[in-house]
């Protein structure tokens, strides 16, 4: 019964669209623009450089003085993803079919659509990141049905969902190539990649035949009840409707997948229960444990012609769902079953927990590197900086701006994963300790450590904001850590009275690099420190870290 | 003036009326509702009564609010304020020393107030636990026990099973005031509810799930181990009071009561709550220590039961050094599901209840409720002890000696569960027993029955139906479930040569031989009303097939058919819960009437898997075990209308429900 309300849980963090999402992209050569007054750059300088500048080449895009630059490319219905960079107090324009126009901008939320008449559409919240850093937006649109209009379907800055299903009135042919336009200050824009789609629908079932077998129960794994189908016969459609009068049953559908033309395809199977699936003899998707609509997904390299498929679908306690859909990489999944086989499943509202006046704290479980994370401590403040902290290892987990968490899974019915989810643009830590005993300065700092023997958390005091101090004992000598959100990103203040040996780690990353003094780079975040201080940056195992010794406080901030 | 005397008039009347109408709980023992502000989740997972008359409460969602005004004693609704928050799903708070000690999963928290503005400003962590992530690893405590040591304890993971994953997960843990923790028992599934009595002796409600056939509560001494083996895994850990191992634990589906004899590691519960006829899912344990102020039930144990939104009343006695004792019923009609109980200040009880993710009858999605003892005193069986050859049974008020004298006021039957790595068990062995003689004390306060075959280790269930008090009352709860480990072998035997009574042959012969575990089944119940071969004039056709199954959390998985009057219909009930179900077809509106009567029909009710014998019903299933199905055959009805469907068993008709629409 658990188990079974697991599942209809799953359905709400596997969102079927996300399954169509496996094809790689088309990428857009840099040949394929009309530069404008833009450039092609082998690299550019970080923005908070002294004298920051470029080396041309050609690598990506940039642009350090107003103007557009246009792709030959012209699309309709599309999905087109790319990175950008913006140089400090810079904004750039984003056009869609040449005409529909998105902010790229550190002057005001990135994301925001201009309307024609000169209005504006804010994004859900403001996902940018500060100037210097890589963001990726990436959108999908639509022509609509009734016309004269396009539907922006989803536009995620970030990773942050920032509009979905929003409709622009547009005139005339809704296609048109990719704009971008600088407005001032600079920009630079890399891997563009799209996908085109269209309305063909190239795969088609025929020749379908049927036959229905009584199973026993989970006891006997649905095993069937006797070897000959109670039923069979030629159908018309693939429906779960071939099922009805049994409770428990096994359908297994035989006929042909008809291709028009070469090329790479995905099968869908969006069920409840068990299913399998087979082409040319191939099993692309075998019987899994049961399960309530998590679709799976197969891709498959198909030639032209006719191909034989064989769908099995087992009904266990759920009503009996089957669903099949084709798609391609631009082509948008569609259904290969009968209208009335596959019900939309029922949702379930968000829970969110939003700081108005006071600090929010929420401890709970936290996904990281795919583990969860048992101890962790989640503070939301009204400043819109929000970060989350794992109270077993002294370590920072994430941090983000914008809006705080969404709890859906820890307070809808049971709770099961009991996960709190960030919501905003989020930059990501080493998840280690952030403090530890070394031998000396060349000792590599622990990934882990004891969190019942040698790191030991204490408690946390509030402080009139209502941030929280935390307290631990490291081998026995107390350690505090204060982490304050602010309008920037958040800063961290390690204090020891005393205790020899002491060292914090301050970042972790692939790579560290000096912008300016007290200004480091590391992948995509920033680390500022004191420029008198003297951090130690060194190689670790993951890549460079930087630390600094303990003595009696060490202090630095994180924007990103 | 007019009016004066129509007021007299009615006010007469009533008095009239409340002489002859039937006593119900609400006369005796009064809940009063805690309104809850606008916005609030209070999903109560513990209560802390503080000197100051105010209530402490943890959440769910791990809010801690301090509630002014709680016993609302000048008709002014309590105050609520957040006290404390982020605390993760704290499922239980106390207040010791000045502070609030809450429990989330993985800590104890003691939260204090420096700056005296009533809002926490420090988080002490004052004991660890570690978590595997799991959800159902909830964390519960602490009691207080009277030498000040806290007690706490750590629910199994479910991973399709009880699984403790991480250390001391089914184990209860004793803390001392500085934080030394000793590992104290184990075998613990779902421990929820537990408690100190005032001698400091530890007891804890389990839930139904695997290997605890039905509800129950266990003296928990130092090295226990109560059934569920998995917390077993961690009895070579330094500090573990046992060292039995999970491969140890006989698994054959015997009653726990015999593989504890071959196995002694196992601690036989003192009480069992029957699944369905007492409660379903047993929550907290409070001793009624308040001398007569609750009402007079002095030094008897309350349990909440979640599931069924009611407290049950529990009298325990020592026989050979061991618990054990009888249930009761005692209050239901519960907001929302029972998890806390704490007494308040007035020897009133705070009732603290919550219902997500685990429905209750009790509707709301959480609670906050009192309980009051109205002065009156409910005629009830007081007490029930163990004799050698039977039971004595005080009342609370005395008998009408006539009915206590008749042999038809009393039936005894006896039943026990399997114990096994199964989830719940069906009753097995069940037995009526004869009485042999009735002994009706001189003040009228209490009876002596002498029984024949007593079994050991068995749940006896007494019902006194024909019982009536000095004013021709009936009992408010004419049942109660003595748990018999141990037979009191001190007591004399009854003079039969006196109270011997006469045996009426019919009666006894036609229960004799009884066995529950057939019944259970349900293929046995023959009815016209239930058709499981298409009937040989429909030709081999249908006109439409119905599928139901059901969704956790007593639901049918479709609630709304519709047919066409007059036509051939196959159903098919496909039990896939894991609890016990059945599917009655009920004319429109009659669904409370036919739930009702199902539900008194008691421990006979299996036999007829509670399909109460009613023009009401049109069409039934037998009673489902978990995962099994059942088709009927039935006409529609040719009037239109609403037809309810609903599963019968006890306990689940308000919620359980489904209509099939008949049209023209």
């Amino acid at each position: 019964m658990y188990l079974r309300f697991l599942a209809f849980f799953m359905l709400f963090c596997a969102s079927f669209q996300s399954y169509a999402q496996g094809f790689s992209m088309n990428k857009l050569p840099l040949s394929d623009w009309d530069l404008g007054n833009w450039k092609q750059v082998e690299s550019v300088d970080n923005p908070f450089k002294k004298k920051a500048s470029f080396v041309t080449g050609n690598k990506f895009l940039f642009s350090n003085t107003a103007g557009k630059i246009t792709s030959k490319l012209t699309t309709a219905d599309a999905k087109v993803r790319f990175a950008f960079m913006l140089g400090n107090n810079s904004e750039a324009i984003f056009y869609i079919q040449g005409k529909h126009a998105i902010v790229l901008s550190n002057l005001r939320p990135s994301g925001t659509i201009l309307l024609k008449d000169g209005g504006i559409k804010l994004p859900n919240q403001n996902a940018g990141r500060t100037a210097g850093l890589w963001q990726t937006l990436e959108l999908t649109f639509s022509e609509t049905s009734f016309g004269n209009a396009i539907t922006l379907e989803k536009v995620v800055l970030n990773d942050v969902l920032i509009h979905q299903g929003y409709i622009l009135s547009s005139e005339g042919k809704n296609e048109g190539p990719i704009v971008f336009e600088n407005k001032s200050g600079s920009i630079a824009v890399k891997d563009l990649e799209y996908l085109k789609y269209n309305n063909e629908k190239p795969l088609k079932l025929s020749g379908l035949s049927y036959e229905l077998y009584e199973t026993f129960d989970w006891d006997k794994q649905f095993a069937k009840k006797k070897e000959t189908p109670n039923d069979t016969g030629k159908a018309v459609e693939l429906t779960k409707d071939y099922g009805v009068g049994f409770n428990r049953f096994l359908l297994v559908f035989k006929g042909d997948l008809e291709v028009e033309k070469d090329g790479s395809y995905s099968l869908i199977a969006d069920c409840a229960g068990k299913s399998a699936l087979t082409i040319d003899g191939k099993e692309v998707l075998p019987m899994a444990d049961e399960s309530y609509r998590k679709p799976r997904i197969a891709y498959l390299d198909l030639k032209k012609g006719k191909h034989s498929i064989e769908m099995k679908y087992i009904k266990v306690w759920w009503k009996a769902e089957l669903g099949l859909f084709a798609a391609g990489p631009e082509i948008r999944p569609y259904s290969l079953h009968g209208e009335t086989s596959l019900p939309t499943p029922q949702a379930v509202g968000e829970i969110d927990i939003t700081p108005k006046n006071d600090v929010e704290m929420v401890r709970s479980f936290v996904m990281f590197d795919g583990q969860k994370r048992t101890h962790s401590i989640s503070i939301g403040s009204p400043k819109g900086s929000h970060y989350t902290y794992d109270l077993d290892q002294a370590a920072l987990l994430y941090a983000w701006h914008g809006e705080f968490a969404d709890v859906t899974e820890m307070f809808h019915e049971r709770g099961e994963p009991q996960l709190l989810e960030a919501k905003g643009v989020k930059t990501k830590f080493s998840g280690k300790p952030s403090v530890a005993v070394l031998a000396d300065a060349n000792a590599p700092m622990p990934d882990s450590l004891d969190a019942y023997k040698t790191l030991i958390f204490k408690s946390y005091s509030l402080d009139n904001e209502g941030f929280p101090t935390y307290k631990f004992l490291l081998n026995g000598t107390e350690i505090l850590q204060k982490i304050t959100p602010n309008i920037d990103g958040i800063s961290v203040t390690t204090s020891s009275s005393n205790g020899a040996n002491l060292y914090c780690k301050l970042a972790e990353g692939k790579s560290i690099s000096m912008i300016e003094k007290g200004r480091y780079l590391v992948d995509n975040q920033y680390i500022l420190i004191d420029a008198k201080a003297k951090p130690i940056i060194r190689n670790s195992k993951a890549g460079q870290e930087i630390i600094m010794p303990l003595s009696s406080a060490v202090s630095y901030s994180v924007s990103w | 003036m007019k009016k004066i005397i129509v007021l007299f008039l009615i006010l007469g009347n009533l008095g009239v009326f409340a002489q002859n109408r039937p006593l119900v709980e609400e006369d005796f023992y009064r809940i009063v509702t805690l309104p809850v502000p606008e916005g609030v989740k209070l999903e109560v997972g513990g209560l802390a009564v503080m000197p100051d008359g105010r209530l402490g409460v943890s959440t769910r969602r791990g809010d801690v609010y301090l509630v002014s005004n709680p016993y609302m004693k000048n008709g002014t609704p309590p105050t609520y304020k957040r006290f404390a928050s982020g605390l993760h799903e704290s499922l239980g708070l106390a207040y010791i020393k000045g502070n609030l000690w809450a429990t989330q999963r993985g800590e104890v928290t003691i939260l204090k107030d420096n700056n005296g503005d009533e809002i926490a400003d420090e988080y002490e962590a004052f004991q660890k636990f570690p978590l595997s992530g799991n959800y159902h690893e909830y964390s519960y405590g602490p009691v207080v026990l009277p030498d000040n040591d806290m007690i706490f304890t750590l629910n199994l993971g479910w991973q399709g099973k009880g699984v403790s994953l991480v250390k001391w997960r089914g184990w209860m843990l004793k803390v001392s005031p500085d934080g030394k923790m000793t590992p104290w028992a184990t075998g613990l599934r779902s421990p929820a509810g537990f408690g100190a009595l005032r001698n400091g002796d530890i007891f804890y409600t389990e839930n139904q799930g695997d290997w605890v056939g039905s509800g129950r509560m266990t003296h928990l001494e130092k090295g226990d181990f109560a059934g569920n083996p998995m917390g077993l895994r961690w009895t070579s850990e330094e500090g573990s009071p046992l060292s039995v191992k999970p491969s140890d634990v006989p698994d054959t589906g015997e009653p726990l009561y015999e593989v504890a004899k071959r196995f002694p590691s196992i601690k036989v519960p003192a009480v069992w709550f029957p699944h369905t006829l007492m409660g379903i899912s047993t929550a907290d344990v409070i001793e009624d220590t308040f001398g007569g102020k609750f009402g007079p039930f002095e030094g008897q144990l309350f349990v909440g039961d979640q599931g069924h939104s009611k407290i049950m009343r529990v009298y325990l006695e020592k026989i050979a050094g061991k618990y054990q004792g009888i249930c009761f019923p005692f209050r239901e009609g519960f907001q929302s599901g029972i998890l806390r109980m704490r007494w308040g200040l007035d020897a009133s009880m705070f009732v603290g209840m919550t219902s997500r993710g685990w429905s209750s009858t009790g509707k709301e999605e959480f609670g906050l409720q009192r309980l009051e003892w109205t002065g009156k005193t409910p005629f009830e069986m007081k007490t029930v002890k163990s004799m050698s050859d039977g039971f004595l049974i005080e009342f609370t008020q005395p008998v009408n000696k006539e009915t206590a004298k008749a042999l038809e006021s009393y039936k005894i039957n006896s039943f026990t569960y399997k114990y096994h790595h199964n989830y719940g068990s069906p009753t097995i062995n069940a037995k009526t027993l004869k009485i042999k003689g009735i002994q009706v004390a001189e003040d009228g306060m209490s009876v002596r029955l002498a029984i024949d075959s007593l079994r050991l280790g068995y749940i006896h269930e007494l019902r006194l139906e024909g019982l009536k008090n000095t004013d021709d009352r009936p009992l408010l709860h004419t049942f109660g479930y003595y748990t018999l480990n141990n037979i009191n072998t001190a007591t004399a035997p009854l003079d039969l040569s006196k109270y011997a009574v006469v045996e009426k042959k019919v009666e006894t012969m036609s229960h004799e031989g009884h066995n529950m575990s057939g019944m259970s089944k349900g293929a046995n119940v023959v009815s016209a009303k239930r058709i499981n071969e298409m009937p040989a004039d429909w030709g081999g056709k249908v006109d439409q097939t119905l599928s139901v199954g059901t969704k956790p959390g007593l639901k049918y998985d479709v609630t709304k058919f519709q047919v066409k009057a007059g036509t051939k219909i196959r159903l098919i009930f496909n039990n896939n819960d894991d609890m016990l179900h059945n599917l009655v077809i009920v004319k429109p509106k009659t669904v409370a009437k036919v739930g009702e009567a199902a539900f008194k029909m008691d421990l006979d009710g299996e036999a007829k898997a509670y399909v109460p014998d009613l023009d009401e019903v049109l069409f039934h299933t037998g009673l489902m075990q978990p995962e099994s199905q059942e088709t009927i055959y039935f006409v529609a009805p040719s009037t239109p209308g609403d037809y309810t469907f609903v599963c019968t068993y006890p306990g689940h008709y308000t919620l359980m429900q489904g209509i099939i629409k008949v049209v023209k």
